[in-house]
């Protein structure tokens, strides 16, 4: 059985909650202000804590649903257009239209294959840095998905979204960061 | 025959790509799987698509999820007290 804590959810999640709402949200005042309204609604519900949850999980869910409430609030929803305007931008068209291969200036390049990641704090910051640049959307899938390890299943229902809608939103995620970890980080070494 | 190839056996970039973000997360089916591994042999920029992926993805995994963004903004000293105070009211009312 868990047991929660209140008096050290400060001190344990806060800035970790922060950091997750702020990729979404890009705002810190609004990050803020959902991380405390995620305890102050963690400890009206703590009666329904039933501890089958670890505390962080738990509160991770009820930091979900304020996000959501958030974007759901916002006269202008984060949502991205799924058609091939975005492919277009990395990919040439066959003689039947259809996308194909890889534009000149956009094809991975070689980053000098090391094997294991590099462990540098520079190349995490640059890392970050990527995370933090990406859409409103795109930055809810992939700290959905990395961050808090929800499943894809629950990520579609979080964000409304069919499992199609959501490969595409992960592919194109992974080619943005794969792109942006090359211009700042490999083709500087 | 280059049609059927074309339409059966030949993957675009683009399609690669995609079952190569996928395969991270869900199995493939058994052509699909064909069609990668044609198209990886044939295709140096989607191999190394491959392996920078994978990198990729240890990397998130590692740094993301322990909290180890040095850099990411964390909360203002004064919204901490801030919100330490709310829960200590909460607490004893």
């Amino acid at each position: 059985m868990v047991q929660l804590e209140p008096e050290q959810w400060v001190d344990r999640y806060a800035d970790s909650l922060f950091g997750a709402a702020l990729l979404q949200v890009k705002d810190e005042a609004v990050a803020d202000d959902l991380v405390q309204e995620t305890f102050m609604a963690g400890l009206t519900a703590r009666h329904t804590f039933r501890g089958q949850a670890q505390e962080r999980t738990w509160l991770v869910a009820i930091l979900r649903n304020k996000i959501n409430d958030y974007f759901r609030g916002q006269t202008r929803r984060p949502t991205v257009s799924l058609d091939d305007a975005f492919y277009d931008g990395y990919f040439d068209r066959d003689d039947d239209g259809n996308l194909d291969h890889w534009l000149p200036d956009k094809s991975p390049g070689d980053w000098g294959e090391t094997g294991e990641p590099d462990e540098s704090e520079a190349l995490n910051d640059v890392l970050y840095a990527c995370l933090s640049k990406l859409p409103p959307r795109y930055a809810q899938v992939i700290t959905l998905k990395f961050l808090e390890n929800i499943n894809p299943a629950d990520i579609c229902k979080d964000l409304d979204i069919s499992p199609s809608n959501y490969w595409t939103l992960v592919h194109r995620v992974k080619i943005l960061l794969r792109e942006c970890l090359e211009r700042n980080w490999y083709s500087n070494q | 025959m280059r049609v059927l190839y074309k339409k059966y056996v030949r993957l675009s970039c683009r399609q690669a790509s995609q079952l190569l973000v996928k395969q991270a997360d869900a199995p493939l089916t058994l052509i699909e799987r064909g069609q990668l591994w044609w198209h990886l042999r044939l295709c140096d920029p989607c191999a190394r698509f491959s392996r920078q992926v994978r990198l990729l993805d240890r990397l998130l995994v590692r740094n993301v999820l322990s909290g180890r963004f040095k850099s990411a903004p964390t909360l203002r000293p004064e919204r901490r007290a801030m919100m330490n105070n709310e829960i200590k009211k909460r607490l004893t009312t």
